[in-house]
């Protein structure tokens, strides 16, 4: 399937969870993207993956019950707050890791100290503490469609 | 005479004198009965002892600290920590911390050092690099005060169980704490700001959001570490709490607890700096970390933070809560416009993707402050020699936030808000400086001079 495709569709799929989620509906432009793989690059980091740079094209940033998938920009908290950007949770990801390590790029969070990083070509959910995978996906589309099943079937269980 | 004894003071072994006596009174003062001490002496249990124990067993609650008296030590902090035998390592790098940093362990050592286990962790971190010793005196000293730090045993569990136990939590432990938050908890977290919306969430088992579905500044937070709970960890068993069919300990209510998420952060920065991630599974070391107290577990923690900031009854005050906003977004749009350059056309499409959440946050807490500044001035509360302090806020945070939206060709209508609250603060400037002229207050005029920009 057309991975512009396959993430509307698991777009569509968050929108009809349980749990409401705040998608950022901005959209961003090819310029914009090249502006974030400059900032990204001049840090050490890898360039934002295709499929990631094609979500953020339908959608600038989702937060909510399920999972947080980063922008570059920060992303709205209720009372005020911000969520910061993909370049500041990378940063304190990779702080406690050795300075010569390479570094990862962290595109969003999960409950449970969990973090979603792109690594070797896909992305992972793995413990914040100690870097452990806890789940594996080839594309965030992947990741955004398992996830809210799983975690409607936990909120249906619960009841 | 004078002179001598002030030599006499400003010597080193005198100083160390001085210190040795201090610490004998705050011996002689200190409750010994062990029921009063803060957390478990480590010679009463062993690290597998500790790892079993129950959150509540761990953490007995706080003496009230109303007989300690506070004298002003002769003696530098790092030599205070060498005479309480902290490694040579660690007494260098706390030398090397600024004094900001230096001010903040010292409100903590005492609480530190009550740990008997606290100089076992600075002699596993001693061994280290510099960086990580400096890394974790820091993360020491960001731990907000509202939080306790303990020593506690961190057993590593294999990687697979560690899995086991986030799946665990991902289905049944995390819905049912917001489940018992509902239940236990709703007033007070309805108190603390949560929407009539967040609570319903909570009810059905889900993170609480607005409407919009924004989450809450908060996460769900492990006291004793998933990965590091030892058999709490590897051992089911029924929770005293929730009930139901036997899980992990270390997912059981008793050991959870809804966190503001800098916080979190916080604790976590510890963490890492303390590097658990090369604890080998089985193996036990001891950890310095950050728990909310005993008598804030639950939803009391969140308070008043959850919400907007209360505006103090001061100009200057009041302006601190939109430099740190200000100033990040003006680093980034300055960055981006050096390492990019963009012409008017993208300038919206960058803005959008870039700066667009965090300059209506930013915008929004401005907007807070000078109405908050305004009012303040209408009432006659502001005093006029504030004006100082309101002009050097605007010139070197809002100033610079309108030049870098100029450079990164933000768009207009954007860049105007930014204008309008640079106006309306330069009008009560103006008429508090009128007023210190005229030496009385003044309300300031509708209109003012325009902000520079």
């Amino acid at each position: 399937m057309d991975m512009r495709q396959k993430i509307a569709d698991a777009l569509a799929a968050l929108r009809g969870a349980a749990g409401k989620s705040y998608i950022n509906d901005v959209q961003a432009s090819e310029a914009a993207l090249k502006v974030s793989n400059v900032l990204l690059t001049a840090r050490g980091y890898p360039e934002l993956p295709a499929d990631y740079a094609l979500f953020l094209s339908q959608a600038a940033g989702i937060t909510g019950p399920y999972f947080t998938l980063l922008t570059m920009d920060a992303l709205p908290l209720a009372g005020g707050a911000l969520q910061q950007g993909v370049i500041e949770e990378s940063e304190a990801f990779n702080a406690a890791a050795d300075s010569d390590a390479p570094k990862v790029l962290v595109v969003g969070k999960m409950s449970g100290n969990a973090r979603v990083i792109h690594q070797d070509g896909k992305y992972h959910v793995v413990d914040a503490a100690t870097r452990d995978i806890f789940r594996s996906y080839d594309d965030i589309a992947d990741f955004i469609t398992d996830t809210v099943q799983q975690k409607d079937a936990a909120i249906r269980a619960a009841q | 005479m004078a002179k001598r004894l002030q030599n006499a003071f400003n010597s080193k072994a005198y100083r160390h004198a001085v210190a040795v006596s201090v610490m004998a009174l705050n011996a002689a003062i200190t409750p010994h009965n062990t029921q009063a001490m803060p957390y478990v002496p480590r010679e009463d249990k062993t690290y597998e002892a500790k790892a079993l124990a129950r959150p509540d067993h761990l953490y007995v609650e706080q003496p009230e600290r109303e007989t300690k008296v506070t004298i002003l030590s002769p003696l530098s902090l790092p030599e205070i920590w060498a005479n309480y035998g902290a490694p040579e390592t660690v007494v260098q790098s706390l030398s090397r911390q600024s004094p900001a940093v230096q001010e903040k362990i010292a409100a903590r050592t005492e609480e530190l050092f009550s740990n008997n286990d606290f100089l076992t962790v600075l002699h596993q971190i001693s061994t280290g690099k510099a960086q990580s010793i400096d890394k974790m005196l820091a993360g020491i000293a960001n731990i907000p005060p509202e939080m306790d730090i303990i020593t506690l045993a961190y057993t590593r569990v294999p990687s697979e169980q560690n899995h086991k136990v986030w799946d665990e939590f991902q289905a049944q432990s995390e819905p049912a704490f917001y489940r018992h938050l509902y239940a236990n908890h709703k007033d007070a977290l309805k108190a603390a700001g949560f929407c009539d919306y967040a609570l319903s969430c909570l009810a059905r088992g889900l993170s609480p959001t607005t409407e919009e579905g924004i989450p809450y500044n908060v996460d769900v937070d492990h006291i004793v570490e998933r990965a590091g709970g030892g058999k709490m960890s590897t051992e089911p068993s029924v929770d005293p709490i929730a009930g139901g069919p036997p899980s992990y300990p270390i997912n059981h209510i008793g050991n959870l607890c809804l966190i503001l998420k800098q916080w979190h952060n916080c604790k976590n920065e510890l963490n890492g700096a303390q590097n658990i991630a090369a604890t080998q599974p089985g193996d036990t070391r001891m950890l310095c970390m950050a728990v909310p107290p005993l008598s804030q577990r639950g939803g009391t923690l969140l308070s008043a933070a959850l919400v907007q900031p209360y505006l103090p009854p001061s100009g200057r005050d009041s302006v601190y809560f939109a430099q740190g906003t200000s100033l990040l977004l003006t680093n980034r749009m300055e960055e981006i416009a050096a390492q990019a350059s963009l012409t008017p056309e993208i300038g919206r499409e960058v803005f959008d993707l870039h700066f667009k959440n965090h300059f209506a946050h930013t915008v929004n807490v401005w907007t807070r402050v000078t109405e908050h500044v305004e009012k303040m001035a209408q009432d006659g509360t502001l005093p006029p020699k504030e004006a100082k302090d309101l002009q050097a806020t605007m010139n070197d945070y809002l100033v610079p936030l309108i030049a870098a939206s100029r450079k990164t060709h933000a768009p207009q209508e954007e860049l105007e808000k930014l204008v309008h609250i640079g106006d309306r603060m330069q009008t009560v400037i103006v008429a508090l400086q009128e007023a210190q002229k005229a030496g009385q207050p003044k309300k300031p005029q509708q209109q003012g001079q325009k902000a520079k920009g």
